[in-house]
């Protein structure tokens, strides 16, 4: 495993997490580049100027197929140029731009036209935003968010041509919300979160605009708070398939579940699917709002929601099976939180 | 004698499903449970894991009384029930099998590798939307895994093709020279017994056992049925 030194990361504890964690994804196993520990919160403004640190960190991300650009620069006007330069299109006309003009605070623009994996930890208890353009390319992304805290994470993805994996994770963040934007072209996205969400509502919103490609979103969330996720896909386009399944465990709370979901006229031949399954503890609430608008008659759109408390029969099976009582529970949830990654 | 069973009744739903059942098995013999649908043979194999409710008798295993044993403790023993019909589960069998032995369940699953390729079965799958035939053999596999010494298989034939009734009967044959456990074959059909010799049989019909013997008994249900 290769780790990216002298790049904000320097915290002891964030590194074991990080190695930790990149060996359960076997990185390790897989050929060159042999994986990274990227801190994307690495180059300001003022770094960028000096011209030498520029090319040092430049020519380190070249090695690693990496280019990245701290999105500070997105705030000065002069910059255009540079960003139009770097990245192929200019940023003033996106409306991410202006997104994160707004909220900014820290994140990263990062081009990728190589196969590569990412991977970003963080103890954050701050906004990130990360823009992500990527091209030809097979590329796996992995966010670890470790924060106790509040956490808001929004990603904007422009993917063209290529297969993109994406992970999720939001670990012990409350109050915390997600916005990532997906949009695709001719490429395919697994996008897979695992969210442990506490006492504060939590919102999990994506949107994608999707042709010709295939999107399959999986998520496992504990939910002892309240959680209002949305996906919503504002346009399916012709020959394109989305898959959405959820797990859930719910605790003590009101969740809301809200799917949004409106396939193009053009979506000829599409396939559409939402599916959200969760084991429900007594006094647990569970709310699902299905809202589909398909206007073209062949795009084949299926909605389906259910939820279930651990049944006498599953418990006793189990225990038949030499588990105890206790851990008979503990490894149903588990297993259930397990799935996303499958 | 590995498991005695003395007088049991099972009563559910108002209505007497066991009628004071008594059995007794000995070490590493083959026992067949034959008996048309109702009689009680699910509900006698449940009640001798301990997951079905006994209102009278006793079960005694390797000479200690565990009638009031829950039945993770009576698995923990070497009881082992294949299911007939497994419940829905987000878990897979593999999942299963390391929340038993932990680490060690790696070992033991690669030992048993030739087998899962045999039967077609993917242990890493959830136990959710699989056909009857595929949770037969994943019952069957774990079977094998858990090397029980008293093993009851409720109607690991039904459900299942050709090829697989010739993969059960291989893993059985295996099971008997590998471990050697005693083995209750329960079905309403006779014809396993044709491929796997029993030393003795049970014939149960309305919660009674209505006959008993040697394999002379599965020629009689052959001719006249349970009648």
């Amino acid at each position: 495993m290769k780790v990216l030194k002298g790049m904000g990361m320097n915290e002891e504890k964030e590194r074991k997490l990080a190695e930790k964690y990149l060996k359960r994804l076997d990185f390790e196993k897989k050929e060159s580049p042999s994986g990274y520990y990227l801190n994307f919160n690495s180059l300001n403004a003022k770094d960028f100027l000096k011209e030498s640190k520029v090319q040092k960190v430049q020519a380190e991300a070249q090695e690693n197929s990496l280019i990245f650009l701290d999105n500070a620069l997105s705030t000065k006007e002069k910059f255009h140029k540079v960003k139009k330069e770097k990245f192929g299109f200019d940023f003033r006309k996106d409306k991410f731009e202006a997104f994160n003009l707004a909220f900014y605070k820290n994140g990263v623009s990062t081009k990728i036209n190589k196969d590569l994996r990412l991977f970003f930890i963080s103890k954050t208890s701050q906004i990130v935003r990360n823009f992500f353009l990527i091209e030809n390319s097979n590329v796996k992304i992995v966010e670890f968010y470790t924060g106790k805290g509040f956490s808001s994470i929004s990603n904007r993805f422009l993917i063209k041509n290529s297969v993109v994996e994406h992970e999720l994770i939001s670990n012990n963040s409350s109050k915390s919300f997600v916005q990532d934007s997906f949009k695709l072209e001719s490429s395919k996205l697994i996008q897979r979160s695992f969210i442990k969400a506490r006492k504060e509502p939590n919102l999990k919103a994506f949107s994608f605009e999707v042709l010709e490609s295939n999107v399959i979103q999986k998520a496992s969330i504990i939910n002892p708070g309240s959680q209002l996720w949305v996906s919503n896909f504002g346009k399916v386009e012709e020959k394109s398939s989305v898959d959405i399944s959820l797990r859930g465990i719910f605790s003590k709370s009101s969740t809301f579940f809200e799917s949004f979901l409106e396939s193009d006229k053009k979506a000829n031949g599409s396939d559409i699917n939402i599916e959200i399954k969760g084991i429900k503890e007594k006094n647990a609430k569970v709310f699902c709002i299905p809202s589909l608008s398909i206007k073209n008659k062949n795009c084949n759109a299926k909605h389906s929601f259910s939820t279930m408390e651990l049944e006498n029969e599953e418990i006793e099976y189990l225990k038949a099976k030499g588990i105890d009582g206790k851990a008979v529970k503990k490894i149903i949830k588990e297993n259930i939180l397990r799935w996303w990654k499958l | 004698m590995i498991l005695e069973i003395k007088d049991l009744w099972v009563k559910a739903e108002k209505r007497n499903i066991l009628k004071g059942i008594s059995m007794k098995f000995e070490d590493s013999k083959v026992y067949g449970i034959l008996g048309p649908n109702g009689s009680g043979k699910t509900t006698l194999a449940k009640a001798i894991i301990g997951i079905q409710k006994i209102s009278k008798g006793k079960i005694i295993f390797n000479s200690k009384d565990i009638t009031k044993l829950p039945p993770e403790k009576r698995a923990k023993l070497g009881i082992f029930l294949g299911f007939q019909q497994t419940p829905e589960l987000e878990i897979s069998l593999q999942s299963l099998l390391f929340a038993i032995d932990g680490e060690k369940a790696e070992e033991k699953i690669d030992k048993l590798k030739t087998f899962e390729e045999e039967m077609g079965i993917d242990i890493k799958r959830n136990l959710t939307g699989l056909s009857g035939g595929e949770k037969k053999k994943l019952e069957i596999f774990e079977f094998l895994y858990m090397q029980p010494k008293f093993a009851i298989l409720d109607e690991p034939d039904s459900g299942i093709d050709i090829d697989s009734f010739k993969i059960l009967v291989k893993a059985i044959d295996f099971a008997r020279k590998e471990f050697n456990p005693t083995l209750v074959i329960i079905s309403h059909y006779e014809n396993i017994f044709n491929y796997i010799e029993p030393n003795f049989v049970y014939v149960l019909k309305n919660g009674v056992i209505t006959k008993s013997g040697g394999k002379e008994v599965i020629e009689g249900i052959k001719r006249h049925g349970y009648e």
